[in-house]
């Protein structure tokens, strides 16, 4: 199958009820889903769950879902398929971690029940891991550590634009429809945050 | 997706343009940009090294996500101390051997990794150290030297030079493969494998030759036999293998007159290279590192599949390796290990004591005598009937090889049943029939219903005769069971009550030797339990004969599970937890209860959930892990309980509840969100994978502990994306291990078969698009084989069959899916006609197998319609016409039958199966030219 299509060709090729049609797809687009995942993924999960249970109750989800979605695509299917696996993954993490670690929860200071939904949560919450990184490019390191810091700092939706386009590399396009916004307040917002970002922490010469 | 640039401020898409080539390994300047972009330069400069900032961070993030992944799959380190790694070449128990260059000698040797990222502690890591040191300073042609040893970080290794040879282990595993090739001798073979491995002798690197360092040894004996002399009557075959013992005696010797034990011969410890020279390695490492800790009562070290019967007391001497060698070459000789030889598998309470090899020339009959006394000689039970030194045993090799006469004895069949009687105190002065019969029946292996029936009849009668003492009875009983019940968890959990934790090595790993269960086997065993049941009686409710009483009630119980008679085996379960509870109460109740309690609980919840009473299942599940939390209260658990509490948590993660329902008071509810039930079993099978490794690792013998291991591993639900999933490739890989080790075992073939098709059915019409890739195609495809194999070997057993008709049609919704109809339409039809056999064969079966039917029909008429349309066939879809109204008719009279109600499953699918039904009729119907249509 032909990859890189065009959303009207992906949905009209699910359409035609070529049955592998959403395996392969959902394959093509697994290595984005799973940077998503890893850069959002709990380090509380680890050993729990992996990020191919994730994948793997997310296809389920979709599969089970898809006909509604065809009905009506409201936004790309990658970015449908982002939704879902965002929602498994807020899901279990919900079950596991705010279930059963609410005091672990309290000692890093962030409230998981008000920003349940806020995916940047999840990326804050890498830091605490990052500082058992092997220190071979320290100097580096203390900046990008410095840098997440910042991100922390700034407004959630300032973080999640910046980690949207970076970290996940989505398109303007794409960055819109998980936003639910047009595509040139996303261009706007991802510039305001850059902005924000760059005040926030001046950049060493 | 390119954003359109008129949606966008043009400032965001430099930016874009700029993090891409950053993504593409460039370095752009900030300032370069300014330039270029006048009207933008100061936003440029402040913004574009923030952007620049934020891909440095993506690429460390995707170092991480990288790095874990790789984690994932164990990747070997690439640099230990001095050394490079270059590739693995062996692996076992005892950690992984690289080939690896010494960066600073510029050489290559082999680095062996000693296992655990656990640090040893230091006591033992001192004992590694001199025990090392104590190896290098061995000086043998037989004996890998070794180089040094080292640490770094959490890793402990040691270096030897690199030989380029096989472990004989690859080379037993290579003549099970292919038992062709034991006619060309184990040197040729070995000269092939050592090919394959490190390529054509040419291709060899200048700085590794092994041959260069051990052919300056002090020692060079000029005994080592390499099979030179072997008489023309004689095939290499047998001299091969005695030039093999020759050598490795030689070596011990040496070490045991240097004051060294080796401690764990056995055959991934003997090397051998293509010019038949063998080394010994891993000279007294057994003991620094062997994670089996025995704690106070002495340090049982070794692999206990070879290990002599002392070491399992904690007790090694020179006769201890002596005895792991004549195992080694046992099963060099014979391709079968010691251990599943027991020739009289005994009774429970002395099963250490009756292992006793069976004799070679019985495997097979051209082995040369002498060469079988020579072998029996090293594996006599009492250490004092063994060669007192290598040297002894080095001597009678060489007179075979010379062909002389041998001074080892032969022991006369009598002398053989004399000694085993003496073993055997409590069958001492009884009527020898009881003997001869249970060395009948231990022996009657595959001997199928009339030897069964004849065993039967004859040990009723030899019963009634020999005024038996209940021990005997009961011995003869036990080796009736074990030969006849399809078990093979009873290795496992039957293993005592871990006091004495190896006690049953002699047979556990071995005697896999399954009897196929049928009805008549079921019947006669059934029949059997009447004798315990008098017995007991006549013993005045003695303790031990009614829980030898309750135990077999509960095999009985597991044959009709087999048979899938469901109901019978509750009843069997029921029967044997009666009894227990009794037992329980009574002042002589041990560990041992509550653990064979547990274990029949989570049988009888398995029958339960394959009667799908969810609740009740999970009630019984629920009884077996309270019994073992309370055991556990009491201090840590022994071995068969953990084993048990790995399968309590298997058992409850397969039934589909979500984690409320299990709290200790609710009523459980089947939950309908998938990922909630997912996640619940997902935390359960981690808690069973915790403890399984952890028990797979002690006791790497027993087969059963990495069998459970792999089911745990694989996802509780079907997989999507088959190639991707670890868990499933884990229990694949684990499972195949098994295969290849126990290949006449049907449960571990089974499971294997049914985790290459772990995708979904997409049989029916709720499961939404399932689609099935390639991959999961090809997944199916080996299923299939494994299914021929288990339906040709096991008719009896319906599951087999049943799983294969569902098999059949995956395959055919997976061609069906990729458009290629006829081949659908085939697997569909050969589906069909299986399920239907099934179902006439199998009356006794749940309904739901008489309504799967109608739903392969109901999909071979649809694509039978499909494969017609195009050209408007009308033959074929008058074809699919018929099989759908057939079906249609099927189903009303599914529906009328009164029996449909005892299986709720089948209730529920029928009007699901009715709808299809109709939408596929009315379908097909419409294609139909108007004439036709109404007939």
């Amino acid at each position: 199958m032909a990859l890189g299509l065009k959303n009207t060709d992906e949905l009209s090729l699910l359409r035609t009820g070529q049955a592998a049609a959403l395996a392969e797809l959902f394959d093509h687009y697994r290595p984005r889903l799973a940077r998503m995942i890893a850069i959002r993924f709990d380090s509380r999960l680890h050993g729990k769950v992996d990020a191919e249970d994730i994948l793997q109750d997310a296809f389920v989800e979709a599969a089970r879902r898809i006909d509604d979605f065809l009905r009506r695509p409201a936004v790309p299917l990658f970015v449908w398929l982002r939704q879902i696996t965002s929602q498994i993954l807020i899901d279990t993490r919900r079950h596991y971690v705010d279930a059963k670690m609410r005091n672990v929860n309290l000692e890093t200071g962030l409230d998981w029940a008000q920003s349940g939904e806020d995916g940047s949560a999840f990326f804050a919450a890498q830091l605490a891991d990052s500082l058992t990184t092997p220190s071979q490019f320290a100097v580096r390191e203390e900046m990008l550590l410095e840098l997440r810091s910042t991100l922390d700092s700034l407004e959630p939706i300032d973080r999640e634009v910046l980690v949207l386009r970076h970290l996940e590399e989505l398109t303007n396009d794409e960055v819109a429809a998980v936003l639910d916004i047009n595509r040139y307040a996303a261009s706007k917002r991802y510039l305001r945050a850059l902005k924000r970002l760059r005040v926030a922490m001046p950049v060493r010469k | 997706m390119i954003d359109a640039p008129h949606d966008r401020d043009p400032l965001d898409v430099l930016a874009d343009e700029f993090a891409a080539r950053c993504r593409r390994g460039e370095s752009p300047s900030p300032a370069e940009y300014a330039a270029l972009h006048p009207e933008h330069a100061r936003q440029i400069e402040d913004l574009f090294p923030a952007v620049a900032l934020m891909e440095q961070l993506r690429m460390q993030e995707h170092a991480r996500h990288e790095s874990a992944q790789n984690a994932a799959i164990r990747t070997p380190p690439q640099q230990v101390g001095d050394f490079r790694m270059v590739r693995e070449i062996g692996r076992g128990g005892m950690g992984v051997v690289y080939e690896a260059e010494q960066c600073s000698l510029r050489r290559r040797v082999a680095v062996k990794i000693l296992p655990g990222h656990v640090p040893l502690p230091a006591q033992r890591l001192k004992r590694f150290q001199r025990e090392a040191q104590t190896a290098a300073r061995l000086l043998h042609t037989n004996i890998v030297p070794v180089f040094g040893v080292g640490q770094q970080e959490e890793l402990h290794y040691y270096v030897m030079p690199l030989i380029r040879a096989v472990g004989l282990d690859e080379v037993i595993r290579a003549l099970r493969r292919d038992p062709e090739k034991r006619a060309a001798g184990i040197r040729t073979l070995a000269a092939a494998l050592i090919e394959a491995k490190f390529g054509t002798q040419s291709e060899r690197d200048r700085g590794t030759e092994a041959q260069g360092d051990t052919g300056t040894e002090p020692h060079r004996h000029t005994g080592a036999g390499r099979g030179e002399r072997s008489e023309p009557q004689r095939t290499t075959r047998w001299s091969d293998v005695a030039a093999v013992g020759l050598q490795a005696a030689e070596a011990l010797d040496y070490a045991h007159r240097q004051g060294t034990l080796h401690r764990d011969v056995k055959p991934s410890n003997l090397l051998l290279d293509g010019e038949g020279m063998l080394c010994v390695a891993d000279f007294g490492l057994a003991s620094a590192v062997d994670q089996a800790d025995a704690g106070r009562s002495g340090e049982v070290v070794g692999t206990p599949r070879y290990m002599a019967p002392e070491q399992l007391a904690g007790r090694a001497d020179i006769r201890s390796d002596v005895y792991c060698l004549g195992a080694t070459l046992y099963e060099l000789l014979t391709l079968r290990a010691v251990a599943d030889c027991g020739e009289m598998p005994g009774g429970a309470s002395d099963r250490q004591s009756a292992r006793e090899p069976l004799r070679p020339r019985k495997i097979d009959p051209a082995v040369p005598p002498d060469l079988e006394t020579i072998l029996l000689k090293c594996l006599a039970y009492d250490p004092s009937k063994r060669y007192p030194s290598a040297a002894e045993l080095a001597a009678d090799l060489r007179r075979f090889l010379e062909d002389k006469p041998i001074h080892a004895r032969r022991t006369s069949g009598l002398e053989r049943a004399w000694r085993w009687c003496r073993r055997n105190p409590a069958l001492a002065g009884v009527s020898t029939v009881a003997v001869l019969l249970l060395i009948a029946v231990a022996t009657t292996v595959t001997g199928g219903y009339l030897h069964v029936r004849k065993a039967y009849t004859e040990t009723a009668r030899a019963l009634d005769r020999a005024e038996a003492t209940s021990q005997v009875s009961l011995d003869v009983l036990d080796a009736i069971y074990r030969q006849l019940s399809p078990e093979r968890v009873w290795i496992a959990s039957d293993s005592g009550t871990g006091a004495e934790p190896c006690r049953c090595v002699a047979l556990a790993g071995g005697l896999h030797m399954p009897v196929p269960p049928s009805e008549e086997t079921a019947a006669l065993l059934a029949s059997l339990l009447d004798i315990y049941d008098r017995l007991a009686e006549q013993g005045g409710h003695d303790f031990h004969l009614m829980l030898e009483s309750a135990i077999a009630a509960r095999r009985v119980g597991d044959i009709q599970q087999r048979l899938g008679r469901l109901h019978e085996a509750e009843t069997q379960y029921a029967r044997a937890i009666r009894q227990l509870d009794t037992l329980r109460q009574r002042p002589e109740a041990n560990v041992r209860i509550p653990t064979e309690l547990a274990h029949t609980y989570n049988e009888i919840g398995a029958v339960r959930a394959a009667k799908l009473e969810l609740k009740e299942a999970y009630q019984s599940h629920q009884q077996a892990s309270a019994l073992l939390r309370a055991m556990e209260q009491a201090g840590p658990l022994p071995e068969a309980c953990r084993y048990e509490l790995a399968r309590t948590l298997y058992f409850l993660s397969n039934l589909g509840l979500s984690p409320n329902d299990q709290g200790t008071t609710g009523r459980p509810r089947v939950e309908r969100e998938t990922f909630v039930v997912q996640q619940s079993a997902r935390r359960l099978r981690s808690s069973a994978v915790a403890i399984l490794e952890e028990l797979a690792r002690e006791r790497p013998d027993i087969a059963d502990y990495r069998f459970l291991l792999a089911l745990c591993y694989r996802p509780s639900a079907v997989a999507y994306n088959p190639a991707g999933n670890s868990g499933r490739l884990r229990a694949i890989q684990i499972l195949e291990n098994l295969k290849e080790h126990y290949p006449a075992v049907a449960d571990y073939r089974y499971e294997l078969m049914a985790t290459y098709a772990w995708v979904p059915v997409a049989l029916f019409p709720w499961q939404g698009r399932f689609p099935l890739s390639a991959v999961a195609e090809e997944g199916l495809r080996k299923a299939l084989e494994e299914s021929e194999w288990l339906v040709a070997r096991h008719p009896a057993v319906p599951q087999y069959a049943c799983s294969r008709a569902l098999l059949l049609a995956k395959l055919g919704m997976a061609c069906w899916g990729r458009q290629r109809l006829t081949e659908a339409e085939h697997f569909f039809q050969k589906a069909l006609e299986t399920q239907e056999k099934v179902t006439t064969e199998f009356p006794g079966l749940p309904s739901r197998n008489r309504v799967l039917v109608q739903f392969m029909r109901l999909r071979l008429g649809q694509i039978c319609r499909e494969r017609g349309r195009p050209e408007n066939d009308r033959d074929t879809l008058d074809r699919a016409c018929q099989t759908l109204q057939a079906c249609n008719e099927d189903l009303g009279k599914l529906t009328a039958s009164p029996d449909l109600a005892e299986d709720r499953l089948a209730e529920s699918l029928l009007p699901v199966a009715r709808e299809a039904m109709r939408d596929a009729l009315a379908a097909c119907k419409g294609d139909k030219p108007a004439e036709t249509a109404e007939q």
